[in-house]
């Protein structure tokens, strides 16, 4: 007969290697714990310089991923190189694409405030070089002689009018020509007075004047244009004399950045060319800074530089985390500007985004986030692919709006991409998107847990104390820890392992640590742990609480004392978000006469999942394997969980339904203290199954709310014995004897347990002994058989 | 009894130049604006011909000229100076009437000029004289109130004309100025700023008011040009005493 397990095997303390009282003394940890393949992926992968060697890091939330791969980026990127600065400006000869310049790490930020410099120059200089004495001189030089030519010429008909006695008489909208007598004009009556012919040699010398005036006048617009070109001729002297002075002064302070001699020579043919308008602007009020040349006059920021990245105060190459990488944020954007009802953009509203900042280093991007971004995952890999960063706005991509825009020269790519990411998304990529596999090569695998081996147990203590002393926390007390690595081990699901989702212990940390300070307590002890765990399953209770009443009122059926036929109870574990807790469910299973068919009730009413299922299956052919050898079985049996209406799933329940089902084929009763939990293989062995902790003290809540009576118990696969890290009163009721927890290796160990009868082994011929439970399960196979032998008509084929 | 000052305009620019003087002039003297527009019967003369045509301005263009045509651009004319009075006038708040006259420009200006306190007159080139059928030097000479003549465009022009307002300001209510000639030189070349010397010296004015640096260009001493003309007073623009 199995023994229950021993106080020793049942209770589990972590144990601490390292010599110390409390947290304070420890010393931080050396490297990384427990994360060889993780860390050597990255260092291989972080250090491979080809195309597609992007990094996919993938565990759990809260692993500590993040911190690690930030502080090696930091390492590696100290090493390397800082890239260059970029910066855009105009391209003349095509607005809407600004020009990219790559220059020196540096060099960007002296080129722009360079530029505004000279922009500023300029616009000073052009209104001392046009405003000024000489050019006034010079320009009503010209004015004068435009007029001088007019009134010259008006003159000259004026005189040949007077020759022929005529005046030239100016009226409101032009001139007319009449006869004088004396210096006087002829009076009509007069004019009527004199002979014919002189009327008409009068009139007609009129019609000659007018004629000549006509034709004077007509050549006031020739003289008006050649008057204006000359004028433009003088500003394009004076300007283009200025603007070298200037031009001359930046092209040497620039003189190895051949990009910047280029734009520096398109810029000054752009001058010359809009000499007119720039003058013409020259009245408007000045800018008091470079700012509100900016947003100044269109004429001076078209000359002025973008600089979107300015690399000059870094000493690698740059390390970025995109947060929230938006299409916008990760690609950069251009902002438009409303202006009297309308939007504008110029290069100046050209924003830099992550992949911009990141260009000659890394770029860190949560997975999720980014996939859940529309377009950002297409426009990465787009990007990543091409080797270069083409600005493009989601908005523009759906025609959402369509307002004045720009298309920026791409800006070349270099970047190494780290995604952060679940598992599930890694796998859901690498399925879902054949591109993934060809840029992300190399996949970084986060140990959610590690294993307690090589000291590693030691350096998780110094975690443990780094992280309090990260969070502020007051010093943890020895026995505090031991809680903790408690927890830890817990959360793992396993003895011999730590978690390392670190947040949720750095939680539980935190809240004792508050515990103390609550109690005014110099140092953070075991109790204060302990009421910070019992405080969060507390917070979560609610449920699992509920679920205790309900079996405690008997309005769901767990019996816990007595023995019955086919009746189990088996042990299941719920989840409803963080919180999993165990609670134990009947299962009963009943024959009839049949042809060897196990009906899982379950599955018949689509509630049971397909492990569950399988594992009917499999208890069903081991019975068959069992029993089945020498004759057919010819019974009909039909298996539930009671009260179950969620559905359930899993085979964790398949060795207490092969218990259940052999209990009502033998007819032997099952005892009621106990419930059991296991998975069953064709051969009878129990397996190891999941939540083994929350099952037994989910049976022992319900145990101990009726009165423990020295007889309830568990059973439990062996194999799950180092998975045991359970609650302090369970292992106390344990250490008392009001608990057992019984670890079995096969249906027939259970069986033996529950039923405090002897399986039975078979004898050479393959039966079994008759007071042994499987000799009963036997006997009764043997009966049903007969039975269907004699209600069957002779003839039939029926069983072979 | 209100002081009234009589402006006598058309559309050159000198004649506006001579508005606002004689606006701001009015404002500080508390004087009222007569503005006067005069329909010169030379010109009816002129479009009563039975051959005569006009060549416009702008493109030469030419059209046959009657009376009905003149007195249409004359009223046109005319309103749009009544607008501009009413609108210079109204930014000093000075009352003021527009006055249509029909007659001999020259005349026409004597007679009102009698009865007010002065004058102002833009002097424009001899092709606009001409079409006002007046003669500045015949004004001048007869005219009993104080004239102010109006010359020009120039900066030094305009720097002669704040110093003339100032000058007629302070005589005005004392002796009666009988004249002022401003000289404004339309050109800074040295020749045209002789002709306008030699054009001042014709209108033998009593007072003159004038710019240091323009006589210099003319190579005139202050006094010469005192003793030259008989003057009364001079005022020097640059140093803004007489």
């Amino acid at each position: 007969m199995p023994e229950p397990l021993p106080i020793e095997a049942v209770e589990w303390k972590p144990e601490i290697g390292l010599k110390f009282e409390a947290s304070d003394e420890l010393a931080p940890p050396v490297g990384v714990i427990g994360q060889r393949r993780a860390l050597a992926a990255l260092d291989f992968g972080l250090g491979i310089e080809a195309e597609g060697y992007n990094l996919f890091v993938m565990g759990d939330q809260g692993s500590g991923r993040r911190r690690l791969v930030r502080e090696k980026l930091d390492e590696i990127a100290a090493k390397r190189p800082a890239p260059y600065d970029w910066c855009y400006v105009s391209d003349f000869d095509d607005e809407r694409s600004p020009n990219a310049i790559r220059l020196p790490r540096g060099i960007g930020e002296k080129f722009g405030d360079r530029m505004a410099q000279f922009v500023a120059d300029l616009q000073e200089s052009f209104r001392t070089a046009f405003q000024g004495e000489e050019y006034r001189r010079l320009t009503q030089v010209i004015e004068e002689e435009f007029r001088e030519q007019n009134e010259q010429a008006l003159n000259e008909v004026d005189q040949k009018a007077n020759a022929m006695g005529l005046a030239m008489v100016r009226l409101p909208t032009g001139f007319t020509f009449a006869p004088t007598k004396d210096g006087q004009i002829l009076p009509p009556e007069a004019f009527g007075q004199l002979p014919e012919e002189e009327r008409n040699a009068i009139a007609a010398n009129a019609r000659k004047m007018e004629t000549e005036l006509q034709r004077a006048m007509r050549q006031v617009p020739t003289w008006a244009f050649a008057a204006r070109e000359k004028v433009r001729a003088l500003n394009q002297r004076t300007a283009a004399l200025t603007l070298d002075f200037l031009l001359d002064s930046v092209k040497r302070d620039f003189a190895e950045v051949a990009e910047i001699q280029e734009f520096l020579e398109d810029l000054r043919e752009d001058v010359l060319e809009n000499a007119d308008l720039i003058i013409g602007a020259l009245g408007s009020p000045r800018a008091s800074s470079v700012d509100e040349l900016v947003t100044g006059h269109p004429f001076y920021r078209r000359y002025l530089v973008n600089l979107i990245i300015d690399n000059g105060a870094l000493s690698g190459a740059p390390v970025v985390f995109e947060d929230d990488p938006t299409l916008d944020r990760l690609l950069g954007t251009i902002e438009h500007r409303a202006e009297m009802g309308t939007l504008q953009t110029d290069l100046h509203l050209i924003r830099p985004g992550a992949l911009h900042r990141a260009n000659g280093g890394y770029l860190v991007i949560d997975a999720r986030k980014l996939l859940i971004s529309p377009a950002s995952w297409e426009a990465l890999k787009r990007s990543v692919f091409a080797g270069e960063i083409r600005i493009q706005s989601a908005m523009q991509a759906l025609g959402i709006i369509s307002t004045v825009s720009l298309e920026p020269e791409p800006i070349s790519l270099d970047v190494k991409i780290v995604l952060i990411g679940d598992r599930r998304i890694y796998y859901l990529l690498n399925d879902a998107d054949p591109e993934f596999a060809q840029l992300f090569k190399i996949a970084v695998d986060w140990e959610d847990s590690i294993r307690l081996e090589n000291g590693e147990a030691d350096q998780y203590v110094q975690l443990l104390g780094s992280m309090g002393r990260e969070a502020k926390l007051k010093p943890f007390t020895r026995s505090a820890l031991s809680q903790i690595l408690r927890y830890a081990a817990r959360e793992a699901g396993d003895r011999e392992r730590y978690t390392m989702q670190l947040t949720k212990v750095r939680s539980l940390m935190i809240e004792a640590g508050h515990l103390a300070n609550g109690r005014g307590a110099p140092r953070v002890d075991e109790q204060d742990v302990a009421s910070a765990l019992r405080a969060q399953i507390d917070r979560l209770g609610r449920i699992p609480e509920l679920v205790r009443e309900t079996i405690e009122q008997g309005v769901i059926v767990i019996e816990t004392e007595t023995s019955v036929i086919g009746q189990i109870n088996g042990l299941s574990v719920s989840q409803i978000g963080a919180l999993s807790f165990g609670r134990p469910s009947r299962i009963t299973a009943r024959v009839g006469l049949g042809r060897g068919e196990v009906v899982d009730i379950e599955r018949e009413v689509e509630m049971g999942g397909p492990t569950h299922s399988k594992g009917v299956l499999i208890l069903a052919s081991y019975l068959r394997s069992v029993f089945g050898a020498a004759r057919p079985l010819s019974l009909r049996a039909s298996l539930v969980f009671e009260q179950s209406y969620g559905g359930i799933d899993g085979d964790s329940a398949s060795t207490a339904e092969t218990c259940a089902l052999v209990s009502a084929i033998g007819e032997v009763p099952i005892d009621q203290h106990f419930a059991i939990t296991g998975s069953i293989n064709q051969r009878g062995q129990v397996q190891a199954i999941g939540g083994v902790n929350e099952k037994i003290e989910g049976y022992f809540a319900v145990c101990e709310a009726r009165g423990l009576n020295g007889r309830h118990g568990v059973i439990i696969p062996a194999s799950n014995k180092r998975h045991l890290v359970l609650e302090p009163k369970v292992v106390e009721a344990v250490r008392a004897g009001y608990f057992k927890i019984f670890a079995v290796s096969t249906v027939a160990e259970a069986l033996e347990v529950l039923t405090g009868m002897k399986a039975g082994l078979p004898d050479a011929k393959g039966s079994y002994p008759e007071d042994t439970v499987f000799g009963k399960v036997e006997r009764r196979l043997q009966h049903l058989d007969e039975l269907r032998r004699a209600s069957e008509p002779r003839g039939d084929g029926g069983f072979k | 009894m209100t002081r009234r000052i009589v402006v006598a305009l058309d559309e050159s620019p000198a004649s506006y130049q001579a508005l606002r003087s004689a606006v701001r002039l009015a404002a500080e003297m508390s004087a009222e604006i007569l503005a006067l527009f005069i329909e010169e019967t030379d010109l009816f003369s002129v479009a009563a011909m039975p051959y005569s045509s006009i060549v416009s301005f702008e493109a030469g263009d030419i059209a046959p000229l009657d009376e009905n045509v003149l007195r249409r651009s004359l009223r046109l004319q005319a309103r749009r100076l009544r607008e501009d009075v009413a609108r210079i006038a109204s930014d000093y708040r000075v009352s003021w009437q527009f006055e249509v006259a029909r007659g001999r420009v020259c005349e026409e200006i004597l007679k009102y000029a009698e009865s007010s306190e002065m004058l102002a007159i833009g002097a424009s080139s001899r092709l606009r004289q001409r079409a006002l059928g007046a003669n500045v030097g015949t004004i001048l000479r007869e005219a009993r109130c104080s004239v102010l003549v109006f010359h020009g465009r120039s900066p030094a022009a305009a720097r002669i004309v704040v110093m003339s307002e100032a000058a007629a300001a302070r005589q005005i209510g004392e002796t009666l100025v009988r004249m002022i000639g401003a000289l404004g030189f339309e050109a800074i070349e040295p020749q045209s700023a002789r002709d306008a010397f030699d054009r001042l010296m014709r209108l033998a004015p009593s007072h003159v008011v004038t710019d240091r640096a323009l006589l210099a260009k003319i190579g005139v001493a202050p006094q010469e040009l005192v003793n030259v003309l008989d003057l009364e007073a001079l005022i020097l623009a640059s140093e803004g005493n007489p």
